[in-house]
């Protein structure tokens, strides 16, 4: 029987601010500052687990949430690390190390999401909160699911033989289960601090 | 020949710090063992877990109401000191949840704060926690249950007489011809909403029972709201901002 290939999961929460906390100035007040030193924290313990992997890097190939399959994924990355990822900017680090960058999204369905965030971000103030909310919440499970099955033929048609996948995605995303077939999951997780979870938890 | 350890070696669970399995998870006794915790320890349970973690975590939150003398003295009388707390919840000798937990006690006490715990952000905590947690257990406990429904209505498809409410759920782009749940199916209106009746009449009743039990469990256990509006805007307006980037910078010639 053939052994399963090892798959690194990294189940990821989205930071608040996640794409611009470094671009903005020195931070206004204590709670924002302790924010901001939680996500940092975050991401440090994620680099420092996976780092202390001995990972084979030139053999890696990373697969990003929101990254999508646009043939410039290096240039988003670097931009996205710019602007203030620490996501991005972990995944930079990996590249210097030899690591491959895939793109893993189909631009179609991320642009199907930010038009339905549009959708729920203009209506928000709205008599019929409730409802929007359920419609938006039906809605983005259904394209969760799709993004979950383009993301996992992503990987099995762009990962080859002799490389291992390390795979970042936020944690409401199922897309675990269905790699289970094809690899063995192994999860990297970070224990958030708990003072900041209701703040930086965005599942 | 030793190898270096590698993840690509080693055994995944070794690294989740919470490890469920939700295969062996009985909805029925998580509940009964949470009522157990809450009438025994009622006002501890979650919060000792928090504690422990937040010990392991060297978290700032903690205090301990002790001068700092007596805290030296101690710091000294425990130097070396290491604590490895494994809980582990079994049914029937199977393994249904593990906790690890490690501490070094004078680390720990070197770094809490003098004075007594703030009781209102304590309370805050336990709720953040609950909630990271529940809907790790949602989310593999709904996977399972979603497994055995698609399990029953597989079984109508080899039947001669496909029943009438499964060709409407095929119709309808809820299942698919081998039965298979689809993403749009939703739980909720099958077990409790407007194909209530269809559903209890085709599925067994032990199926209709674990389903209502999950519900219980979670509401009880969790008090989740699914229309929690300030988060979800929040969240909503996190990811459009990133996404805004992303769409801008990938599209860029």
């Amino acid at each position: 029987m053939e052994d399963l290939k090892r798959l690194i999961y990294v189940p990821i929460l989205h930071a608040q601010d996640d794409s611009k906390h470094k671009a903005s100035s020195l931070p206004k007040n204590q709670k924002m500052a302790n924010e901001l030193s939680a996500i940092d924290e975050m991401w440090a313990g994620i680099a420092a687990k996976i780092e202390g992997l001995n990972l084979p890097w030139k053999q890696i190939r990373i697969y990003q949430d929101g990254a999508p399959v646009c043939g410039n994924e290096l240039t988003l990355a670097k931009r996205l690390a710019e602007s203030g990822s620490p996501n991005f900017s972990f995944i930079l680090d990996l590249i210097n190390k030899g690591a491959t960058l895939e793109g893993t999204e189909d631009m179609d369905l991320l642009i199907q999401e930010y038009d339905l965030l549009n959708k729920l971000l203009m209506k928000s103030s709205g008599t019929n909160q409730k409802a929007m909310n359920a419609e938006y919440q039906t809605k983005s499970r259904e394209l969760l699911a799709l993004r979950d099955q383009f993301i996992l033929n992503r990987i099995t048609d762009t990962l080859k033989k002799d490389e291992f996948p390390i795979v970042f995605m936020g944690v409401m995303h199922r897309l675990d289960k269905m790699l289970e077939k094809d690899f063995l999951v192994s999860y990297v997780i970070y224990r958030l601090p708990f003072r900041s979870i209701g703040t930086i938890y965005n599942a | 020949m030793h190898r270096k350890s590698s993840l690509l070696y080693a055994n995944p669970i070794l690294f989740s710090p919470i490890y469920l399995n939700a295969e062996n998870i009985s909805t029925e006794k998580l509940l009964a063992l949470y009522r157990f915790a809450n009438l025994f320890f009622p006002q501890m349970g979650s919060n000792l877990v928090n504690t422990l973690l937040d010990m392991e975590k060297n978290s700032e939150r903690l205090t301990a109401n002790s001068s700092p003398e007596e805290r030296r003295k101690l710091i000294r009388e425990i130097k070396g000191l290491s604590m490895k707390i494994q809980c582990s919840i079994n049914d029937e000798e199977e393994n249904m949840m593990d906790i690890s937990i490690n501490i070094i006690p004078g680390e720990v006490l070197k770094r809490v704060q003098q004075g007594r715990n703030d009781l209102i952000e304590y309370q805050k905590l336990s709720k953040d926690f609950d909630k990271l947690i529940s809907q790790l257990i949602t989310k593999e406990i709904m996977r399972r249950f979603t497994s055995k429904v698609t399990n029953s209505f597989k079984g109508f498809w080899k039947s001669q007489q496909v029943p009438s409410f499964i060709t409407q759920l095929l119709d309808m782009g809820w299942i698919d011809r081998n039965g298979q749940l689809l993403q749009g199916a939703s739980i909720d209106e099958l077990l409790t909403g407007k194909y209530h009746k269809q559903f209890e009449q085709l599925m067994p009743e032990e199926l209709l029972q674990e389903g209502m039990q999950i519900r219980e469990t979670i509401k009880t256990c969790f008090e989740i709201s699914q229309e929690d509006t300030d988060s979800l805007i929040l969240d909503a307006k996190k990811r459009h901002a990133l996404l805004e980037i992303t769409i801008r910078e990938a599209n860029k010639p």
